[in-house]
């Protein structure tokens, strides 16, 4: 399996792009402005690890894909978050959540 | 538009948006695109990148689970070696035995419509079984005027020669006879040349054609196309070979595979020892028929048994009561010849059919093992799963990963199974294709040959049920311990979780060793069996005797001429230095066939006929008995002067003469049988009883002086008694033989213990197979014991701690544990015990000098089983005794 390259840990980009999409069906360069906005500029999403991202997440099933048109009338591919994908992006939200919990836990009592 | 050209636009789609971006911020087309570029970095790399990511998402998700479960199978090598062992075993023993079963009961023949085809049976009220009808070249055109029901009936002769010469090498050659529409009416063309055809089949010894079968082809002409018009000579007689049969075809006796065919005209150039069989009543053809299309069997059956009852008047134009008794009684008999014919087929059905079921029982051990292992292992790697859940693996994804571990060891197992039946269907092929040589050419051997192999249907099959019983037992249990929070797992304490399975794998072991008791109770009765029948008295000397069997028939030479070879091979050989004697007879012992005569039919003065013993008549030479080691026990022995010319004589066996004779004295009593005039024999003697067929042989033996009827001797057993070691001598009356008579065939030479072997071929076949599994599923079941035992001492070391802190002693947590294994074991036993009584009631009639619920056999299986059951439970029980309280403590 190809190592997303980012500054992201393994597994994280997979989160944040389904709940990027989560809202509605974006294509990739929104998703990948999307992540960077909201993160207040902190993440930078490379294309080198979102694009092979997004067509594994697709192939495994946790987004469907179509084609549509930008605002700015260009032909793009737009990715929205499957049944299956929200089912995943819930679980792994719970997983995080629990992770991230116990690492500050650790984090607290380690001084 | 395909992926790639999608892929392509999707990115540059991207590219497009981040230049009017920039184009937005006000920097120049040119520089926007520059920057865009840049920013998305090698386009090329990313394509790559993500053409690999579709690929080969699943692939490598499927290639890590399988490298992780091969680790975990390596990690646990006892736990593997047992499951891969267990599911090999079973998917090894039913892939053999069904590819037999496959062959001799099941295939098809490879001739057009194989359904229609059907062969004649008769079943007489003497007979304990139907057996299948020889008859004349004139009643198969009989049979074949019914054409309201027959589209064709033909009749087909398998004989074996030993004087075949291709290309001046002699050699063996296995020769069927077969009527002109033979070929056409099983819709066998030939892959060379053409086959025989009923212009081949006209004038009695005007036909030396032959159509060689594709093996007889490759072995003897080296596949050689030019084979036409070659000639392959029998009894110096050449045959010019006229076509090859398909590879497909080898006859239609199934394990008997023809090397050539040559029309029945030929018959008494080809068996000379048979001279009169084309005449009106020889009896020799086999029949085969081909139904007309929408005629039932029964139909068919019908019509034919009318001709049936002809055939019978035809030979008794004036019966006897009893005749006339007898003719009533017979019923014709069409089966399917779908199948082909098979002589053995009878025989060997029932020896199968107990050896199927014996290896069904080891597939369900196996599957019980498997399942056993699995569930204890499941739970062991309880608190494995449960961390793996708490870091994120998704629950399907730890289900496919156990799933790929059962699948993982059901392929593994299989091909270890795979080689097993490679090896066992060699095995197997190889035990049944020995079997004592029938003198008579027209008697089938009890033998087999056949190209068998691995069937792969019968693999695929039981490979599936052994994966799906490990797919069944691996996961779920792994669901069931999904469901459950995952705290107490992790905290170490799994034994909440424990308690049920360990019941599930109680409930397991307890059929297992049912299972295992059957099969070794079953074992030991087939071997007492063996043992019965080998040490059965056999009414002869074994030691230093050699039997010679051999056909002088196949020579050509006819009543007196055969006298004097037989005696000249009597003589010569007693000459040999290391011989002491040498008898001969028409007959060998242990034949294994046997057929006979009814006692009623005999007549005695002053005696009712008297119905219930099997006769039958053997032409034996002086120093016949004395060679043999059979007693005279009243009377003489026959001499030279017992000629033709002579009175005739007549040595009865003393179980003939008990039953005809009861207390009274036979000797100088006369004897006839139907079709003497008066009563022309004088029983001059009475001798013991030895066995001609089997060892259970019982039947009524009537002697008589080969001189007096010379064309008996057309076959012949010699008996040479040596001063040494009878096998020793073989070569050397090998030669002699030759040198009277090159074309002398000599069948066999063995000795009396190696011809015991080859009668008791299917005897010897399930002794030995249902020990070997017996003893296999004892050990699986003792290791699924022990599993289950060690398992359930150490899930509860923490309990076994405390009651020893408590004051229990060590003996006590010793016999507390034990009395936990024999509760199982006698729980097994008690269930394995009750089904034995049931089935071995069904074995009965393949038993001999043993009850199907023999105490001893019963009792010493029992023994077996508890003493490897107490053995099994010792070693957990010891361990268990061995806790040291503080460290269980610790543990917890």
């Amino acid at each position: 399996m190809p190592t997303p390259k980012g500054d992201l840990l393994q597994g994280t980009l997979d989160l944040l792009i389904l709940k990027t999409v989560a809202l509605g069906p974006l294509h990739g360069y929104l998703i990948a402005q999307r992540i960077r906005q909201i993160s207040k500029e902190v993440l930078q999403v490379r294309q080198g690890s979102l694009y092979p991202a997004l067509h594994r997440l697709e192939e495994r099933g946790l987004l469907d894909a179509e084609w549509g048109t930008t605002e700015t009338g260009r032909e793009a591919k737009f990715y929205k978050l499957s049944r299956k994908g929200r089912a995943q992006l819930d679980r792994e939200t719970a997983t995080w959540d629990q992770m991230a919990r116990a690492i500050y836990a650790i984090l607290q009592t380690a001084e | 538009m395909n992926n790639e050209s999608k892929l392509d636009k999707e990115l540059r789609a991207h590219v497009a948006q981040q230049v009017e971006e920039y184009v937005a911020t006000g920097m120049s087309r040119e520089e926007a695109e520059r920057r865009a570029r840049l920013d998305f970095g090698g386009v090329e790399q990313v394509k790559e990148e993500c053409r690999e990511a579709r690929s080969t998402a699943w692939l490598s998700e499927i290639a890590r689970d399988l490298r992780y479960g091969l680790r975990t199978l390596r990690k646990n090598p006892g736990f593997t070696a047992v499951a891969v062992l267990s599911i090999a075993l079973g998917i090894g023993a039913n892939t053999t035995m069904f590819s037999v079963i496959d062959v001799l009961m099941l295939r098809d023949l490879p001739v057009r419509n194989p359904g229609q085809l059907v062969s004649f049976f008769e079943s007489s009220p003497d007979a304990n079984r139907p057996g299948e009808i020889v008859t004349s070249y004139q009643r198969i055109k009989n049979w074949a005027a019914l054409t309201r029901v027959f589209s064709d009936v033909a009749g087909v002769c398998l004989i074996d020669r030993s004087n075949v010469q291709v290309d001046g090498n002699v050699g063996q050659a296995r020769v069927a006879l077969v009527t002109g529409n033979y070929f056409p009416m099983l819709g066998v063309g030939a892959f060379l040349g053409r086959p025989l055809t009923p212009d081949d089949d006209r004038v009695p010894g005007g036909h030396p054609v032959a159509m060689i079968s594709y093996s007889y082809w490759k072995s003897s002409f080296s596949g050689n196309g030019s084979v036409l018009g070659k000639t392959v000579t029998l009894n110096g007689a050449a045959y010019a070979i006229v076509g090859v049969a398909p590879q497909s075809f080898t006859g239609d006796w199934v394990g008997r595979p023809a090397d050539f065919w040559i029309p029945a005209m030929q018959q008494a150039q080809a068996m000379p020892e048979f001279p009169t069989a084309l005449s009106k009543n020889g009896s020799w053809l086999r029949t085969l028929a081909r139904l007309r299309p929408g005629v039932t069997i029964a139909e068919a059956q019908a019509a034919a048994q009318i001709v049936h009852q002809g055939h019978y008047l035809e030979t008794w134009p004036h019966p006897t009561p009893q005749q006339a008794q007898f003719m009533a009684h017979s019923q014709l008999l069409l089966r399917s010849a779908a199948a082909g014919f098979s002589g053995q087929r009878d025989a060997y059905a029932q020896s199968l059919s107990i050896l199927t079921i014996v290896v069904g029982l080891i597939l369900m051990i196996a599957c019980v093992n498997v399942a056993n292992l699995l569930l204890a292992r499941s739970a062991a790697r309880q608190r494995e799963m449960a961390v793996r859940l708490a870091i994120g693996a998704g629950r399907a994804r730890i289900l496919r990963q156990l799933l790929t571990e059962s699948v993982l060891l059901a392929g593994i197992g299989g091909s270890v199974g795979l080689l097993f039946s490679l090896w066992g269907t060699k095995a197997l092929a190889n035990a049944v294709a020995s079997g004592p040589v029938p003198t008579d050419a027209r008697l089938a051997s009890s033998w087999l040959s056949f190209d068998l192999h691995p069937d792969w249907r019968v693999f695929a099959f039981t490979a599936g049920a052994c994966m799906i019983a490990g797919i069944l037992f691996g996961l779920a249990p792994a669901l069931r311990s999904m469901r459950t929070s995952l705290s107490p797992a992790l905290a170490g304490r799994g034994a909440p979780m424990g308690s049920g399975r360990l019941n599930a794998g109680k409930m397991l072991a307890i059929p297992q060793v049912a299972t295992s008791l059957l099969l070794l109770i079953g074992a030991g009765l087939f071997l007492r069996t063996l043992y019965n029948l080998k040490s059965q008295n056999l009414g002869i000397d074994r030691q230093h005797l050699l039997l010679v069997w051999t056909a002088p028939g196949q020579t050509g030479r006819q009543s007196a001429a055969l006298a004097s070879l037989a005696r000249t091979v009597q003589e010569r050989l007693a000459s040999l230095p290391g011989v002491v004697s040498a008898g001969f007879a028409n007959k060998g012992f242990l034949e294994s066939w046997e057929g006979g005569g009814l006692s009623e039919f005999i007549k005695i003065p002053g005696k009712p006929p008297k119905p219930g013993l099997l006769m039958m008549r053997v032409a034996a030479s002086p120093k016949f008995f004395e060679t043999a080691g059979m007693p005279l026990l009243r009377g003489r022995d026959f001499t030279e002067r017992d000629t033709q010319e002579a009175p005739q004589v007549m040595i009865l066996n003393e179980a003939a003469a008990t039953f005809l004779f009861g207390s009274e004295d036979p000797i100088g009593k006369r004897f006839a049988i139907p079709g003497d005039n008066g009563y022309p024999y004088e029983i001059i003697g009475v001798v013991a009883n030895a066995k001609l067929g089997t060892p259970q042989d019982r039947r009524g033996v009537e002697y008589v002086p080969y001189r007096q009827i010379p064309n008996l001797m057309r076959t012949m057993c010699v008996e040479v008694r040596t001063s040494g070691n009878p096998s020793g001598m073989s070569a050397r009356v090998r030669e002699e033989l030759r040198s009277i008579d090159p074309n002398l065939p000599v069948l066999k030479i063995d000795t009396v213990e190696e011809q015991l072997n080859d009668v008791l071929t299917q005897e010897r076949l399930i002794a030995n197979v249902s020990a070997g599994f017996g003893a296999l599923a004892l050990l699986l079941a003792s290791l699924g014991l022990y599993g289950v035992v060690s398992y359930s001492v150490s899930r509860r070391t923490s309990e076994i701690g405390v009651r020893m802190a408590l004051g229990a002693t060590s003996g006590g947590v010793l016999g507390m544990v034990f009395r936990e294994t024999m509760t199982l074991a006698v729980a097994g036993i008690a269930l394995g015990t009750t089904a034995a009584f049931a089935l071995t009631r069904l074995i009965a009639s393949r038993l001999f000098g043993v009850a199907p619920a023999d105490l001893f056999t019963f009792s010493a299986a029992i023994l077996v089983i508890i003493s490897v059951a107490a053995l099994a439970g010792f070693v957990p029980a010891r361990r268990a005794s061995r806790v040291e309280p503080v460290e269980a403590l610790r543990y917890e």
